[in-house]
């Protein structure tokens, strides 16, 4: 993962989990966490 | 006004709105590059040179370990402003969400909303476009929309407060022109919002008809990413959007059914003898 995240982004059931708070999220078993980045694309 | 009058008023408004300005930030080009299609990120970069666009769009997808090169570094070392769009998305939902999963990739509130309704055509949900728009706008987002030629959508996602329109031309990557010129110049006739002619431009041509119709914009990907010579299409794509919109400014001649001669008839030499 790039440095501070920069084009980085996370959501948990959905919801965005800004970046600030990614170090105190917990992360509940079972719980869909999804982890995006730019692609090329129109 | 006659039919061909209230066309040409409504072009010359349009040559008269100026800059190319959204939400109150002005674009040095009226090109604006899609990213996908490209057969590798040094013919993405050669590309975005040789097209001079200022604002380039990205998707959003799971992170890949193993992606060769990153697209934001290269696209941060063109010195491009990022436009993420919401490609893939058939809900509004979706879209919402992905579009803020954007803003906290990139740090940009602008969003080119795509909600699509139909996988084979990829041609925009009305409903849930308008859904989401609405949901963009109150979250703070400058919303982009992705639209079908329809005037009246347009002017739903104008009442909602979308930045811009971005109406098709025709089909995602289908290369097929503007199928309805009637409706695009009615779009540009009914709305004081930037117009940016999305879909459809299959060649230089095009890029200059839509500019030429009163477009403020164009956004081309695969029509530049996939052809023969990306490069050498993106400089015949630029050359295309500055000479359409010269020719608006210019304010082109009516058409008329019969020949108006432009060599004068007065003086004309008698040489078929006697008289």
């Amino acid at each position: 993962m790039p440095a501070g995240g920069r084009g980085v982004a996370v959501a948990v059931d959905g919801e965005v989990v800004p970046r600030a708070e990614w170090e105190a999220t917990a992360i509940a078993d079972g719980a869909a966490v999804e982890i995006v980045t730019a692609v090329a694309g129109g | 006004m006659s039919a061909q009058a209230h066309i040409a008023h409504a072009q010359a408004e349009a040559a008269a709105r100026g800059p190319f300005v959204i939400a109150g930030r002005e674009l040095r080009s009226r090109l604006v590059l899609g990213t996908g299609g490209f057969s590798s990120l040094e013919l993405l970069s050669a590309a975005i040179e040789a097209c001079g666009a200022e604002l380039v769009t990205v998707a959003l997808r799971r992170i890949d370990p193993s992606a060769r090169g990153s697209l934001v570094d290269v696209l941060d070392a063109a010195g491009v402003e990022l436009l993420p769009n919401t490609a893939g998305c058939f809900t509004a939902r979706d879209a919402v969400t992905t579009a803020r999963l954007a803003r906290e990739a990139f740090g940009t509130d602008w969003v080119k909303l795509e909600v699509i309704g139909d996988e084979r055509t990829l041609l925009p949900d009305a409903v849930e476009l308008v859904l989401a728009a609405e949901q963009l706008v109150a979250d703070g987002f400058v919303v982009l929309p992705y639209t079908t030629d329809d005037p009246v959508l347009a002017r739903r996602l104008e009442d909602v407060g979308c930045a811009a329109v971005m109406p098709l031309g025709s089909p995602i990557g289908s290369g097929m022109g503007i199928a309805n010129p009637y409706n695009l110049a009615l779009i540009r006739e009914q709305t004081d919002l930037p117009v940016i002619l999305d879909a459809g431009v299959g060649t230089a041509s095009d890029a200059a008809l839509a500019m030429e119709h009163g477009c403020d914009g164009v956004l081309c990907a695969s029509a530049i990413s996939r052809a023969q010579d990306p490069v050498a299409m993106a400089r015949a794509i630029r050359g295309a959007v500055d000479a359409g919109r010269l020719a608006l400014e210019a304010g082109r001649i009516p058409r008329r059914r019969y020949a108006e001669a432009s060599s004068p008839m007065h003086g004309l030499a008698e040489l078929s003898g006697g008289g």
